[in-house]
């Protein structure tokens, strides 16, 4: 059932369906779902009541604080960092064709931790050299496993090619690790594994302008996306340069997937899963990016409320439970369907 | 003889293996031309080149006088729409989606539809005899349905230029002759139309102008009755054969005698 949304005059008019209508307010609903329970649910619980009562600029001053300073911010991180994270998968898995192509298979993220352990190791650290250092680094594997595309690799020795670079990236990085003194490596090890634990405002604030330049331009690629899949020749043929897609799609999927292993650390498992989710869901051939954004943020709020529930001896990062639902859904990929292997 | 489309001295190679050696050749207005040859002897290359999606290493090609390759892609596919040999459906598409898609050059980021982009499609899937599998998904046809499906997605990109690349493979013989009455009712109603054809016959019966290709160059263009003989035969296919008029259509028609081996 296709809808149409329309201005008066006809000036915009686009496409959906009610299926991914109602698909994108489930997935919104499931979101704010998880934000009740994760500013709900801690050593502090708070009612609903509590809750819309500081949001509305009341409450006690504890809770305020509670929620203000604690919770919110590391929720909103979580959403943030989570829907960069499926729209980054997204791009990579329209792009390539595959549903493996994710930055976290193919070693991209791998790359960007390295770059980003450098500049924080060799120098010194700060939001702007991290982030160059994971840009670069991301953009250093991208190159290396273009080399093997160029030459005519595709599908699942495509992804085979990619967790070895990506493995590679992971020892240099552990190399790094254990070449710094002691505090250093420390440091870089909470951070290693993906964590929202000590989120500040001020982190927030660049995960949110990094949000801000990257998501929209990759949401408004979803139109030659969705045409690329069609083969080059049908793409060309109906007026799509299709070398220049790809190559927006895949700098603005790296710049995502960088940002957030600068900012949060690497996440595996989300910009994987969140897109295949979003497709499952909307179901119709078509590329799914805002499906996958929502699909990311939910997936990334889940684990992290899974993280603070979880007991551990120390406050668990939320890097390490995507891990480990990741690893559950290969197996699950594994057990359902022998396609996983001739896509 | 008004043109639009034009290659002037093009060659083609790949990773310098050569494919087509300094073509020259016309492609009238509103007519519907066949392009033949052996296996491997550059036909879907040929396409390719008219559609701008491969690069000559020599020459040009022209519409409207200006070199293709200066055209924008978008500006290019709405006069020329073309059927690969080998495109590719996503998983789960619908066939009135697929065909939707055929309308990309005339929608903008904002406008992704419009009541002649419905139009478009509903036409497109009539012409190519898919109207009753519109809602039907992609991965469930037949190859001929598919096929169609296909073609009813190059009609709604809706171009005065239509190049087809050996489009009548997987068609059962009746659709195979309604896409060739399609074709030349098309190109009667003033389109062009270029498809690269196997069957010569059928070819000769609907096409007006046909192109036969042979060791990277142009071996004979022109009408039918002069292009179909008994010498071109040999010299394209080593085919040894006798031309005699088509019961039905008085066209020249192939009746192969012997095939020299060794080709
Ligand atoms: N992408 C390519 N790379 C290398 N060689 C190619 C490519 N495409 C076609 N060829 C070669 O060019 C020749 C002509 O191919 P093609 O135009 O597809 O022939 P036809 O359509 O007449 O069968 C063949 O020898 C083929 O092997
Ligand atoms: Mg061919």
């Amino acid at each position: 059932m296709s809808v149409i949304i329309a201005s008066p005059a006809g000036g915009i008019a686009l496409k959906t369906s009610r299926r991914r209508l109602l698909a994108g307010i489930f997935l919104c609903l499931a979101g704010l779902g998880i934000g009740i329970w994760t500013l709900a649910s801690g050593d502090y619980p708070l009612t609903f009541y509590e809750i819309l009562d500081v949001v509305r600029g009341g409450g006690d001053e504890t809770a305020r604080m509670v929620v203000m300073e604690w919770r919110l911010p590391r929720f909103l991180a979580a959403l943030v960092a989570g829907a960069m994270l499926g729209l980054a998968g997204a791009l990579f898995q329209s792009v390539f064709r595959n549903p493996l192509a994710s930055p976290d298979v193919m070693g991209f993220d791998a790359g960007a931790h390295f770059g980003a352990v450098v500049a924080m190791l060799v120098f010194g650290g700060g939001f702007f050299l991290v982030a160059g250092g994971a840009l670069s680094g991301g953009a250093v594997a991208a190159l290396a496993v273009y080399l093997f595309v160029a030459r005519g690799l595709s599908g699942f020795r495509l992804i085979v090619v990619g967790i070895g670079i990506g493995q590679l990236f992971f020892a240099a990085s552990q190399w790094l690790l254990l070449q710094a003194g002691e505090e250093a490596a420390v440091a870089v090890a909470s951070w290693g594994l993906g964590s929202l634990n000590d989120m500040d405002k001020s982190r927030l604030a660049y995960l949110g302008i990094s949000a801000v330049l990257l998501v929209p331009p990759g949401l408004l690629l979803a139109r030659s996306l969705r045409q690329l899949e069609l083969g080059d020749a049908i793409a060309r043929g109906t007026g799509l340069d299709p070398g220049r897609t790809r190559l927006s799609a895949i700098l603005v999927g790296l710049a995502l997937s960088a940002l957030v292993t600068a900012l949060v650390g690497p996440i595996g498992f989300i910009a994987l899963v969140a897109p295949q989710i979003a497709r499952r869901l909307t179901a119709d051939g078509d590329v799914a990016l805002v499906h996958a954004a929502l699909a990311g943020s939910i997936l990334l709020g889940a684990s992290d409320l899974l993280a603070q529930k979880i007991p551990s001896g120390m406050p668990l990062p939320v890097g390490v439970v995507t891990l480990v639902l990741g690893g559950l859904w290969f197996f699950w990929l594994l057990l359902r369907s022998g396609r996983v292997g001739t896509s | 003889m008004n043109y639009r489309l034009q290659l002037d001295r093009v060659s083609a190679a790949y990773e310098g293996v050569s494919v087509l050696k300094d073509i020259s050749l016309v492609l009238p207005d509103g007519v519907f031309t066949a392009i033949m040859g052996a296996n491997g002897s550059g036909k879907s290359t040929l396409l390719k080149l008219l559609g701008g999606a491969v690069a000559p290493v020599a020459g040009k090609i022209l519409l409207d006088g200006k070199p293709v390759s200066a055209l924008r892609p978008r500006h290019l596919a709405r006069d020329i729409a073309m059927l690969p040999q080998f495109p590719l459906a996503p998983d789960g598409i619908r066939v009135a989606e697929l065909v939707m898609r055929g309308r990309f050059p005339h929608q903008t980021m904002f406008r992704q539809w419009s009541a002649a982009d419905r139009t478009a499609v509903d036409a497109a899937m009539a012409q190519a005899g898919v109207a009753d599998l519109a809602h039907r998904l992609v991965s469930t046809l037949s190859g001929g349905q598919r096929q169609r499906v296909w073609i009813a997605l190059v009609l709604a990109q809706d171009t005065p230029i239509l190049l087809l690349d050996e489009p009548t493979s997987f068609l059962d013989i009746a659709y195979q002759v309604e896409l060739m009455a399609l074709l030349s009712e098309l190109s009667e109603r003033g389109r062009t139309i270029v498809a690269v054809l196997h069957d010569i016959n059928q070819a000769s019966r609907h096409a007006s102008h046909l192109v036969m290709l042979a060791g990277g160059q142009v071996i004979a263009a022109g009408r039918p009755d002069e292009v179909v003989r008994a010498e071109t035969m040999r010299a394209v296919f080593r085919l040894e054969s006798v031309i005699v008029p088509d019961p039905v259509t008085f066209t020249p028609m192939v009746v192969p005698s012997e095939l020299r081996r060794n080709r």
